[in-house]
């Protein structure tokens, strides 16, 4: 008795696992087409001299940077 | 050209390691990973000292000559970045490295190292600035957002400087002159072949 | 006894004067620090640390990782240096040099001929397990040597040609190669041991074989048992050449499990040397036992090798192995 219990309890809860599985295939799917387009826009990696440019830039940021540690 | 460096202040450093906790959360450095460190010299002895340290960016960088598949490059700031889709976990840079800053997963075959981690002065790496793919291996980019270091930026005691060498270094004269005294740069000798001079 | 009036007041004049010296001591807010104080004058000094005999700033650490203590470690330059010159010069004198000293000798001496020509009957020289150890280390050993030239010089010789990407991809296929070939390679140096020791103990006739030139010089073929002096001293290189290489490499495959970055950096540069020298010691053994010799492959290839060339090259161990009788002199399939 309880044993048919159990497994009619049971049988919900794998589907709502299983569910999740499907969801998670099309999000895959839909993140793969979401991501695309953004792969295609932007550079992945950067050219060896790109790479290498200069960043650093004395901005407002930075000044208060260097104003803070004088004292 | 403003050339990166970074500068600590050991007569400031209070061993707080606020700046590892900092750079571990700012790039999500996994476990067992540290870019950065704080050691303290003559522990409990008079006239201890703690300095923070991480990769110091050499000029004519060790690890870039050792290095079997050349991953590192030096930028026009001076930074020494490297590429995580060249390294092959060799760990020649740890050997040849003055400050021992190469870290590497503890994900190969047995024990053995993955692809190597440091500490990037906030720059990223050969990914496009800022985009996702350069976060998950590099961490953040913040010195192309026109920020510095993070560990510098929120030193507790102003101990730990990053930006312009020459700035720095005036910053540092500037104190050691007003105090009367100082430990002197912490492993310029040995990274830029130069001291400051106070 | 004293009137407590007494005790109480003594009591109270010892608390004034205490109290009067606290003030004294502490200097009045606002006053001048004296400067001939120096707060720094006890203090580590990095420079004082870097000129010590063996040079190196380390300290104590919060983090779990016990080599990070070591704050600066200036022995990596000499890592470096020993990486970008010392190795290659090692690498090209024994390379280079050895494949000169063998195009010379081909040049003088050509092939080794087998002087009464092949006689057709054949004698078995290395059973069938003999070979499987020699070609289980020979093959992990040129696998093994070729991806550790790559990660030594490939950079310079090869990434050129390939692309960083490639050669990145290649040297990491062989970083996979290299650690895993490693230990069949060390099986095959213990058997190698086991089987052959016996006949590699170095003797009087080793001395007279090497006084005769080892039939390298001149064309005469000094006696020897079933190993010459040459091959013993082939032997005796792989073998102890090879345990180097496997302590050295085991070291090096298990990073910083029970080593400081010193030992670390020793144990690359045995590896790095022992394994250059045995590199060009086996381009030696390679030559001789294909290109350079008549005959003497098959005792490597077939493990039959032809009766003349036994007599010429191994007359002890040809006449022991005739006197035996049986198997000797069997003829060939």
């Amino acid at each position: 008795m309880r044993k048919d219990r159990e497994v009619r309890d049971a049988k919900p809860a794998i589907d709502g696992r299983r569910g999740f599985l499907k969801g998670a295939g099309i999000a895959a799917a839909a993140a793969a087409a979401v991501v695309a387009p953004v792969a295609g826009e932007a550079q992945a990696t950067e050219s060896r001299s790109d790479a290498r440019k200069a960043r650093y830039r004395e901005t407002d940021h930075v000044r208060r940077f260097y104003a803070t540690n004088r004292y | 050209m403003a050339r990166m460096k970074f500068l600590c202040d050991a007569d400031r450093c209070i061993e707080c390691n606020a700046c590892v906790t900092a750079c571990k959360n700012e790039h999500e450095v996994p476990w067992g990973i540290n870019r950065r460190r704080v050691v303290t010299i003559n522990d409990g002895k008079p006239g201890e000292r703690s300095v923070s340290m991480a990769c110091m960016h050499c000029t004519d960088a060790p690890c870039a000559a050792v290095c079997p598949v050349d991953c590192f490059y030096t930028t026009a700031d001076g930074v020494v970045l490297h590429s995580k889709d060249l390294c092959i976990g060799c760990g020649y840079c740890f050997y040849a490295c003055p400050f021992g800053a190469p870290q590497y997963p503890r994900v190969g075959n047995f024990g053995s190292r993955g692809k190597m981690d440091k500490c990037t002065y906030c720059a990223g790496g050969p990914e496009a600035d800022g985009s996702a793919a350069e976060y998950a291996k590099y961490g953040s980019n913040r010195l192309a957002e026109g920020k510095l270091p993070l560990c510098a930026e929120m030193c507790s005691t102003k101990a730990l400087l990053a930006g312009d060498g020459e700035i720095i270094a005036s910053i540092y004269r500037e104190r050691v002159l007003k105090r009367g005294y100082g430990s002197g740069a912490w492993g310029w000798s040995t990274a830029y072949k130069e001291t400051v001079k106070t | 006894m004293r009137p407590l009036s007494q005790i109480v007041a003594r009591l109270a004049s010892a608390v004034a004067l205490c109290i009067s010296l606290i003030c004294v001591a502490v200097p009045p807010a606002g006053a001048q620090q004296p400067t001939s104080i120096n707060p720094t004058a006890s203090s580590v000094k990095e420079e004082q640390l870097l000129r010590q005999l063996n040079p190196t700033v380390a300290g104590r650490i919060t983090i779990p990782d016990g080599k990070a203590a070591v704050l600066i470690q200036p022995a990596g330059q000499d890592w470096r240096s020993f990486h970008q010159t010392t190795q290659a010069w090692i690498g090209a004198i024994t390379i280079l040099g050895m494949g000169g000293v063998i195009l010379a000798f081909y040049f003088v001496r050509g092939r080794i001929p087998i002087g009464a020509g092949p006689s057709g009957k054949f004698i078995l020289r290395f059973n069938g397990f003999e070979r499987f150890v020699h070609w289980l280390t020979a093959g992990c050993f040129i696998v093994l040597a070729l991806t550790g030239l790559n990660i030594s010089f490939g950079k310079t010789l090869v990434m050129p040609l390939l692309g960083a990407e490639a050669f990145a991809f290649i040297s990491q296929m062989g970083k996979f190669a290299h650690n895993f070939l490693a230990f069949p390679f060390m099986l095959g140096l213990v058997f190698m041991f086991l089987v052959w020791v016996k006949d590699n103990v170095p003797n009087a006739i080793d001395v007279a074989w090497f006084k005769a030139g080892g039939g390298l010089i001149g064309s005469a073929h000094p006696p020897a048992k079933k190993f010459n002096g040459g091959q013993k001293l082939i032997f005796w290189s792989v073998i102890l050449g090879g345990a180097a290489l496997s302590v050295s490499g085991v070291l090096l495959l298990f990073p910083f499990t029970g080593t400081t970055i010193a030992d670390m950096q020793l144990a690359q540069m045995v590896h790095a040397a022992v394994s250059l020298v045995l590199v060009g010691i086996m381009i030696a053994h390679i030559y001789i036992g294909s290109v350079g010799m008549e005959g003497a492959f098959d005792a490597m290839g077939s493990g039959q090798v032809d009766l003349n060339w036994a007599k010429e090259h191994h007359s002890l161990w040809a006449a022991e192995q005739g006197a035996k009788g049986g198997r000797s002199a069997q003829p060939a399939e």
